[in-house]
């Protein structure tokens, strides 16, 4: 009986010294998953998925986003502002499927059809916080998208000022 | 309301679990009494009514684990049937998945038979000791067994209810499939790893079990349940399949691969959840069950054998293994 | 020893209360010999009833060799029954289909013995009872006192320390009852605890009863 239980103790240790190996010696974090030819979002592994401008690790889904070219190539985002500036520099935008996490209904929404709220507390800071119902003060997808790169956003001093005081 | 919860599989099955629920609505009616008004020291006629109904109680939860325990695969069955009528499913996967409703249920049907197991146990032992010292504890758990009952009847008919048949849904290759650039799995184990980890926790499943170590046993087992999960989707089921890039989870339950998957499943969570018990019943009523960890290691034995059986014929028909699937990570 | 502590046994009709036991206290010591008289009606066989477990009370205690016997859960409850109280009723309860020896050996089938065992009690009980030589015969076949007696070998086969008889003469011929007497009177050198449920005149003039019950209306009358 005591070889037993000293046994399954070595086991124990064993077993653990595997998983933490394991950890430790695991790949640095994902910026871009291939081959997703259902252009659909993927439940990318929080904490260990960067943003593909900024190259921060996203913490959550709020406010995150997802862009899917053409050949099933998925960039992640920790702001949508940051997907805008992306999105700029890609060629056949409109064959870019782009997909935000909404506040309101918590779930992954078609980013053209999402409506943005501008005065928001988001990762990065642009200030565009996106929802599948239309809110008092929102804006289409293509107006944010006009405001992100005429850099009218919260991280505009003026802009920000300006905005919070809902003079806008 | 959807046209789907005229179909005859799920009329059956909200239909049963509707009567479930309303049997135990009685038994949750006369629990909160009970509950309420128990003494056993007292010899007054409420106490003698009291013990009569404890015994209804008994009756009811008894009946409900059955249905519970025939309702499990049938739901999964259920949804298999349902996949060959909606576009895009291929086995219960992308049915279960269709909506937010889908894998919580599924969870929660587990959870609830998991408790309803423990309570029989604990209820067994109960009477067992003449003086029901574990009565309350049995009430209370009783109590929450209801309320996860009573959500899951509420997420049964949400669940049938949001399907939509006109849409597509996802077959398991989407859900399952290895996506370059992705690992699925846990720890950041690779294959080798995670298969080593399979048998290593199976010994110490074992071992400790023998060796009346529950903390090692509750470790191994919760370790267990991820390995285990991980290793039949992205090893052990590939085999199953004969193909390197089939992985999922449901597809083994179906006519096609001879229904395997509900004994493969069911061995291993039968054995979780009598492994789950078993400590309970040392921990909580410092009773050591000698019945419940043999037949905990018999079924875990079994899983290990199925899986292991299938790699086994497959190399020597072939003479191969399958070939391993690339996972690319990009940095 | 058998403690009753204010025992109480009512069925509620439409219109009232029916107490067919009311406040019963009673100690029997083991060993003794009691006789429960009362006419028909009165609550004897409810008594023998609660004593055994076969019923619950509606408020009170059956306590049997410290045990509250009415407070065990069902299988203990049996367990107990089977182990400690032998019963012989008005009206035999035999299985007709099976032979005596088979009738005697059923109580024997939950207390999973050796088959050896199990037929060294079986012929003791016979014994006892005086019905060996019937021990082959179905019970369907035997006269009144025969059956009685098969009862009785029934009731022993368990060794059980409290023996309890419901009207176990009220089927019987004037001989059978004498036989049935000195069963029981051996049965109480035996030092078994005998509670009879009778009002049939025979038992008064027993010399080795040693306390009567008189109840009436369900209680017990002073």
């Amino acid at each position: 009986m005591k070889v037993i239980k000293i046994f399954s103790q070595l086991l124990l240790v064993l077993i653990l010294s595997i998983i933490g190996y394991s950890i430790v010696q695991e790949d640095n974090p994902i910026e871009v998953v291939k081959g997703n030819l259902s252009y659909k979002p993927i439940p990318f592994i929080l904490e260990k998925t960067d943003d593909t401008i900024c190259k921060m690790l996203i913490h959550s889904y709020y406010g995150s986003s997802q862009a899917i070219t053409k050949n099933g190539d998925t960039y992640f985002f920790n702001d949508i502002g940051c997907m805008m500036i992306w999105l700029e520099e890609q060629p056949y935008k409109e064959s870019i499927r782009l997909w935000v996490y909404t506040k309101d209904t918590e779930r992954w929404l078609n980013a053209r059809l999402a409506h943005y709220t501008t005065r928001d507390k988001t990762v990065v800071g642009y200030g565009f916080g996106a929802s599948e119902r239309e809110l008092k003060d929102s804006i289409s997808f293509k107006e944010m998208r006009v405001r992100m790169l005429k850099e009218e956003h919260l991280l505009n001093p003026k802009v920000r000022k300006r905005l919070l005081k809902n003079r806008y | 309301m959807s046209s789907l919860l005229l179909n005859t599989n799920i009329a059956i099955f909200l239909l049963a679990e509707w009567i479930v629920w309303f049997v135990l609505l009685i038994a949750f009616g006369v629990t909160v009494y009970i509950l309420k008004k128990w003494d056993f020291q007292s010899y007054t006629p409420v106490q003698y009514r009291l013990e009569k109904y404890a015994y209804l109680v008994m009756v009811i939860l008894i009946f409900a684990f059955s249905m519970k325990f025939i309702l499990l695969p049938y739901f999964i069955f259920t949804m298999d049937k349902i996949s060959d009528i909606v576009p895009g499913a291929m086995c219960s996967a992308g049915v279960i998945s269709f909506n937010h409703y889908g894998m919580k249920l599924f969870f929660i049907k587990l959870l609830i038979l998991l408790f309803l197991m423990v309570w029989l146990m604990i209820n067994h032992y109960d009477l067992d000791a003449k003086k029901y010292p574990w009565f309350k504890l049995k009430g209370w758990l009783y109590l929450v067994i209801f309320l996860l009952i009573s959500v899951e009847l509420y997420w049964d008919y949400a669940f049938f209810n949001d399907i939509d048949i006109h849409k597509v849904l996802n077959c398991c290759s989407t859900l399952y499939g290895l996506l370059e650039g992705v690992n699925p799995l846990p720890f950041g184990l690779d294959k080798t790893r995670l298969l080593i980890l399979f048998y290593l926790l199976y010994i110490m499943i074992v071992l400790s079990t023998f060796g009346k170590q529950y903390f090692i046993l509750s470790i191994g087992l919760i370790l267990f349940t991820i390995i285990g999960y991980y290793s039949v989707l992205y090893f052990f089921g590939t085999y199953i399949y004969q193909m390197p890039n089939h992985n999922c989870p449901f597809c083994m339950l179906q006519k096609d691969y001879y229904y395997i998957g509900y004994l493969l499943w069911g061995s291993f969570i039968g054995g979780l959840f009598l492994g789950v018990t078993t400590i309970i019943a040392n921990l909580v009523l410092g009773i050591d069950i000698q019945k419940l960890k043999i037949l905990m290691v018999l079924l875990f034995t079994q899983f290990i054998v199925i899986c292991s059986l299938y790699v086994a014929i497959y190399y020597i028909q072939n003479g191969v293994f399958l070939e391993p699937v690339k996972v690319e990570m990009v940095m | 020893m058998i403690e009753l502590i204010e025992l109480n046994r009512y069925y509620d009709t439409q219109r009232e209360r029916f107490y067919a036991l009311k406040d019963i206290n009673l100690t029997i010591n083991r060993g003794e010999f009691v006789l429960l008289n009362g006419v028909s009606g009165s609550g004897k066989t409810t008594l023998l009833t609660l004593i055994a477990g076969m019923d619950k009370p509606n408020s009170g205690i059956v306590i049997i060799e410290g045990e509250p016997i009415i407070k065990l859960p069902d299988q203990h409850l049996s367990k107990f029954r089977n182990q400690h109280i032998g019963i012989i009723f008005q009206h035999y309860n035999l299985l007709e289909n099976l032979s005596v020896y088979d009738n005697v050996a059923t109580p024997l089938i939950p207390m999973r013995l050796s088959l050896k065992e199990i037929d060294k009690r079986v012929k003791e009980s016979l014994e006892i009872a005086n019905i060996s030589h019937k021990a082959s015969s179905l019970a369907s076949s035997l006269s009144g006192g025969e059956k009685q007696r098969t009862a009785i070998a029934r009731a022993l086969v368990t060794k059980a320390s409290i023996i309890l008889c419901d009207e176990p003469t009220a089927n019987l011929d004037k001989a059978n009852r004498e036989i049935f007497l000195k069963i029981l009177e051996r049965l109480h050198k035996l030092n078994k605890t005998i509670i009879v449920s009778t009002h049939d005149p025979i038992f008064n003039d027993l010399d080795y009863i040693t306390k009567i019950v008189h109840i009436v209306d369900g209680k017990i009358a002073k």
